[in-house]
């Protein structure tokens, strides 16, 4: 088909949630208040690593209608926050309420009553006294020092990755180079804070609504600790106000199944923004090395990484995590031998987990700052460099990964190199003395599913063409606020003609809806997005073999339209007749499995304007280039683009979550925790690049996720470029930056 | 809660504040800073004051030798005027940086400076132009210096919870230029990690008779006497000396502190600034022949 008569692809398509968002009618879990519901509040450890001596909750539990459950009430079964499928043996050691806190805000107890307010002062009244033990937050350390934390004996968790002769690599090279690189630990800062209900239904089913982002994966939690079938477990995702990754991983929710099943009432659990922050999950902190061997032309011949994640208090998916970023090396520039070596240490701080990206920002932060620091000390220009090992079109990912697909990342860089004006501005400037102007730029890739990996990717839907010509597509999506089922509904009604407007998505209900491998690994466009194509043909097929056999005449569909000798029939009419005369309803069901996982590419150029007395770093031009395939709605990858540029800006200099010596988060709320707000958010130019991903529904692939991988780089990048130094200690806080000038002039 | 008064007037105030006796008493101003603080979490006895319906409170107005500044105006309200823009420009430069635009709509310049924070932004510019606060209590009136409110102590004035600041005195002063700039971890919406206010006198490039605040070191409005002395040398050595004698001073006040090297980079960026607005008001008003800056 034409690019150019598409009716919805690529179009700007206004969100079907929108008009009711803004005018505050969109309700949240929080906004509407269950009939009956206990309101649960976690009693939280104030120590970073402690036992329960005692808790005494008599005055609390004195208050008539409160509700207390505490770790000594809860079934013994660890789990794994991150394990979404049953038999995927992530190491289980969390429990949904303990007696020995690993960070400060682990669950001790949940105290409910028929209000918050009432909930929070009830709280207040329970008596613990700890047996203080020593943190656990230096990443260096927190392997010997594990056995005060976990009783279970693991001290790390190991990971590896090697393909070539990574020896003979390192032997043959003209150049070796390396550097150590820290990226840090950073709030997911979605503006819905977490909470989640829980409702005992007849029949022994426990319905739960939260806002997650993977359905399926609650659902197996909770069997899992509760040891009931998943069938008696219905998970519904609620309307969700940002997640970023922090809801993909299970928190609350099997403690308030839970809890619901053994109060059979429904519980309602809420957080503030500081709970949220102590209590959910965050980025993975990564420090490491790593290490390029190069030949005399500026070939990269192998590289090595050796890189510890901070897990937190629990090792949760960062294990998962952890081998995702090895798995993400090998795809972005040919690397002919590569060793990985991960190691997860548990620390006595917030347990980390997903994050946009899912170890993609972290690791093409390091090698990127690491390529450009190299370059500048070979002497390599940083574009030409990167033109020489940056992957083509179609090669295989030498690790063994998928195939990398259309790949259009040199187009990303020289497209972005011109039109950012990157040999005119290359050499930095100074004015009055102390404002330091320099560019950098980094490039990037990210997935689009689990094709090829260890996990299994598919998904299930159905089309219904209703009697008056509308259509329900019946889908497990999740949509997490980027428009995911108003762009699912653009897909469709490109395929079957029908007017977007009367096209509903429905998203993940585990009784209603079939399976979905969830909402994460960017493959919702690309493997959901698809299958809402696939299922739509099939739909449209059925409806012209039954149209032909009602009319006993042949019934084809063009151009939108069914069309029955030349003559346009309309398509309500026509179901109806189906039904009646037939009995036959127009539903088809598609069950579609990839068979491709090609990657995705973006390219990020910034201007840094760096003052060298306050450490202030100004952005003052912003452009980001990305490889896509095809925008389904070309407004929602924007969105997505600007939001991902505001988060890996962050990263880069301000965001952070750090602790004392006594794991003491220094952080807890938005007075310390420094997001980038609108005022210096930079003026950001986008180019897309759109030459179509086979496999993908109208050739589109990933851009959530990508969005925010390469910017932490560019900035990084530029602010060295700027200022001649060689900062690797994200973020780059004033301090930080005020101290390596300082350092410079010695 | 036990209950919410309006007082119409500073004398239905003090009546009111008469029959109260020993209740746990809340004055709010603009309440910025009190709904973060109490977050709805009152006792039983707490009893609470609605300033914003008396007209004592309010008013921007040039009475000659002086401003009279109400204690309930706005950061808005003030630095939309154009009365402090010109004769109290780093009073209008501080409530510009301070918040973001809804905190400057209701934040007040009387809560600023009780509200006591050392990294408040109006009360070093406010002490910086020699401003007065004129507070009522059952006792009677008394005019008391910025520093003499703020005290010793951290997020601690030293009024007593009957006391009311009505209004500021702020002293009209010729030939006088005042600039008062802030370095947080934003642009905007942000709370000070330092800030300063300057003020000397003007004349063919040169200063004298500076005054010179710093807030955020341990209070939000320190004066720096080597800072004033420094203002005054020749201009060959003036930036010099100033940026030396805040960086001794930061020293002197939070020792050994592990944000000492930053705030003191910091001080130094603040003093190149500062320096440049004074410089460029000054001329600007020596070629306006308008001298009555302060």
């Amino acid at each position: 088909m034409d690019k150019r008569s598409y009716n919805y692809i690529g179009k700007n398509i206004i969100r079907c949630d929108a008009a009711d968002k803004v005018q505050g009618r969109f309700l949240y879990l929080s906004d509407e208040p269950f009939p009956n519901a206990l309101v649960g509040v976690i009693l939280m450890s104030p120590h970073a690593n402690a036992t329960v001596r005692s808790i005494d909750v008599s005055e609390a539990i004195g208050i008539e209608g409160v509700e207390i459950l505490t770790y000594l009430d809860i079934p013994s079964v660890k789990y794994n926050s991150g394990e979404w499928f049953p038999g995927q043996e992530d190491f289980p050691d969390e429990t949904i309420l303990t007696g020995h806190a690993r960070h400060v805000g682990d669950r001790i107890a949940l105290v409910m009553a028929e209000t918050e307010e009432k909930a929070r002062k009830a709280r207040d009244l329970v008596r613990v006294e700890y047996e203080i033990m020593p943190a656990v937050t230096v990443l260096e350390t927190a392997a010997d020092m594990a056995g005060t934390l976990h009783e279970d004996g693991e001290k790390s968790f190991e990971g590896s990755l090697c393909y070539g002769d990574i020896d003979q690599a390192f032997s043959a090279a003209a150049y070796i180079e390396s550097d150590t690189i820290a990226t840090p630990k950073v709030h997911h800062a979605a503006m819905e804070t977490h909470s989640v209900l829980a409702i005992p239904r007849p029949g022994n089913v426990i319905e739960v609504r939260t806002p997650c982002q993977i359905t399926f994966g609650v659902q197996h939690s909770i069997a899992q600790v509760l040891k009931i079938p998943l069938s008696k477990i219905r998970v519904i995702k609620a309307n969700m106000g940002g997640t970023f990754g922090g809801k993909q991983e299970v928190v609350f929710e099997v403690l308030c199944a839970w809890a619901a099943n053994k109060l059979k009432r429904p519980v309602f659990i809420n957080t503030t923004r500081e709970e949220t922050i102590l209590s959910t999950r965050t980025r993975a902190a990564v420090k490491g090395k790593v290490e390029t061997a190069v030949d005399a032309e500026g070939l990269i011949l192998g590289r090595r990484f050796e890189l510890t994640v901070d897990a937190g208090a629990y090792l949760t998916g960062t294990k998962k995590l952890m081998i995702a970023m090895g798995k993400k090396a090998s795809r972005l520039y040919r690397i002919p031998a590569l060793s990985y070596t991960g190691s997860v240490v548990r620390t006595s701080t917030t347990p980390a987990g997903a994050c946009r990206g899912y170890g993609s920002p972290q690791i093409h932060t390091i090698t990127e700052i690491h390529t450009d620091l190299m370059c500048r000390r070979l002497g390599f220009d940083p574009v030409g460099f990167r033109l020489k090992n940056l992957l083509k079109e179609f090669e295989e990912d030498l690790s063994g990964g998928a195939n990398i697909g259309k790949a259009r990342v040199i187009e990303c860089l020289k497209r972005g190199a011109e039109s950012f004006g990157w040999e005119e501005n290359i050499t930095p400037k100074v004015s009055r003395g102390r404002f330091f102007t320099g560019i950098g730029f980094a490039c990037c890739t990210h997935g689009n599913g689990y094709y090829k990996t260890k996990y299994h990717d598919f998904s299930n839907m159905s089309l219904k063409i209703l009697e008056d010509g509308s259509a329900i597509l019946r889908a497990s999506i999740h949509e997490l606020g980027s428009g995911a089922t108003t762009a699912l509904a653009q897909i469709v009604g490109e395929v079957t003609g029908i007017d977007v407007s009367k096209i509903t998505v429905t998203e993940t209900d585990t009784q209603f809806t079939s399976y979905d491998s969830g909402c994460q690994a960017s493959r919702v466009i690309y493997v959901c997005g698809e299958c809402a194509r696939l299922v739509s043909e099939a739909a449209v097929k059925m409806l012209t073999q039954e149209a032909s056999k009602l009319l006993d005449k042949p019934v084809r569909f063009s151009q939108g339209s069914l069309v029955c000798e030349g003559k346009r029939l309309e398509i309500g009419g026509t179901v109806r007749e189906i039904m009646k005369k037939r009995r036959v309803s127009i539903e088809a069901n598609f069950e579609h499995r990839p068979e491709m996982n090609p990657a995705s590419f973006g390219v990020h150029f910034a201007e840094v304007t760096v003052d060298k007395l306050t450490g202030l770093v100004k952005i003052n031009r912003y452009l980001a280039v990305h490889d896509i395939g095809q925008a389904i709605n070309e407004s929602f990858v924007r969105g997505q683009i600007y939001g991902g540029i505001q988060m890996g800006i962050g990263m880069a200099l301000c965001e952070e979550l750090p602790y004392d010596s006594n794991g003491m988060p220094k952080a807890r709320n938005f007075d310390k925790y420094h997001l980038i707000n609108a005022p210096d958010m930079p003026d950001s130019e986008i180019i897309l690049i759109e030459d179509g991903e086979p496999g993908g529904p109208f050739g589109a692939k990933s851009i959530g996720e990508i969005s925010t991988v390469p910017v932490s780089a560019a900035i990084v990048n530029a602010v060295n470029r700027a200022l001649g130094s060689s900062l690797t200690d994200l973020p780059l806080t004033p301090a930080k930056i005020v101290e390596a000038v300082a350092d410079l002039k010695k | 809660m036990k209950g919410l008064f309006a007082p119409q007037s500073i004398k239905e105030f003090l009546a009111l504040l008469a029959e109260c006796g020993k209740n746990e008493k809340h004055l709010i101003a603009g309440g910025t800073d009190w709904l973060i603080k109490t977050r709805g979490n009152l006792s039983e006895e707490a009893v609470l004051f609605d300033l914003s319906k008396m007209p004592e409170l309010r008013g921007i107005e040039n009475k000659e030798s002086f401003l009279r500044l109400g204690s309930m105006e706005t950061m808005t309200s003030i630095h939309s005027s154009g009365v402090i823009r010109l004769h109290a420009t780093a009073l209008s430069d501080a409530a510009a940086s301070m918040g973001s635009v809804q905190i400057r709509n209701r934040a007040t310049v009387g809560g600023n400076l009780a509200n006591a924070s050392p990294a408040a932004d109006t009360p070093s510019a406010l002490a910086v132009l020699g401003a007065s606060a004129v507070v009522f209590s059952l006792s009677g009136r008394r005019v008391l210096s910025v520093e003499e409110v703020l005290g010793p102590c951290p997020n601690k004035n030293t009024l007593s919870d009957s006391d009311i600041i009505m209004e500021f005195c702020i002293p009209l002063r010729k030939e006088y230029v005042s600039a008062f700039k802030k370095i947080g971890s934003r642009s905007e919406v942000s709370i000070a990690r330092v800030n300063m206010a300057v003020s000397a006198r003007y004349e063919d490039g040169n200063f004298s008779d500076a005054r010179v605040f710093i807030g955020t070191l341990g209070s939000a409005a320190k004066r720096c006497p080597s800072a004033e002395t420094a203002l005054s040398m020749e201009t060959s050595l003036r930036e010099q000396s100033f940026k030396d004698a805040l960086c001794e001073f930061a020293g002197q006040m939070i020792p050994g502190r592990s944000t000492l090297p930053y705030k003191k980079s910091a001080l130094m960026a603040l003093a190149e600034d500062l320096l440049e607005m004074l410089e460029e008001r000054g001329r600007a008003s020596e070629k306006s022949g308008e001298k009555s800056h302060g």
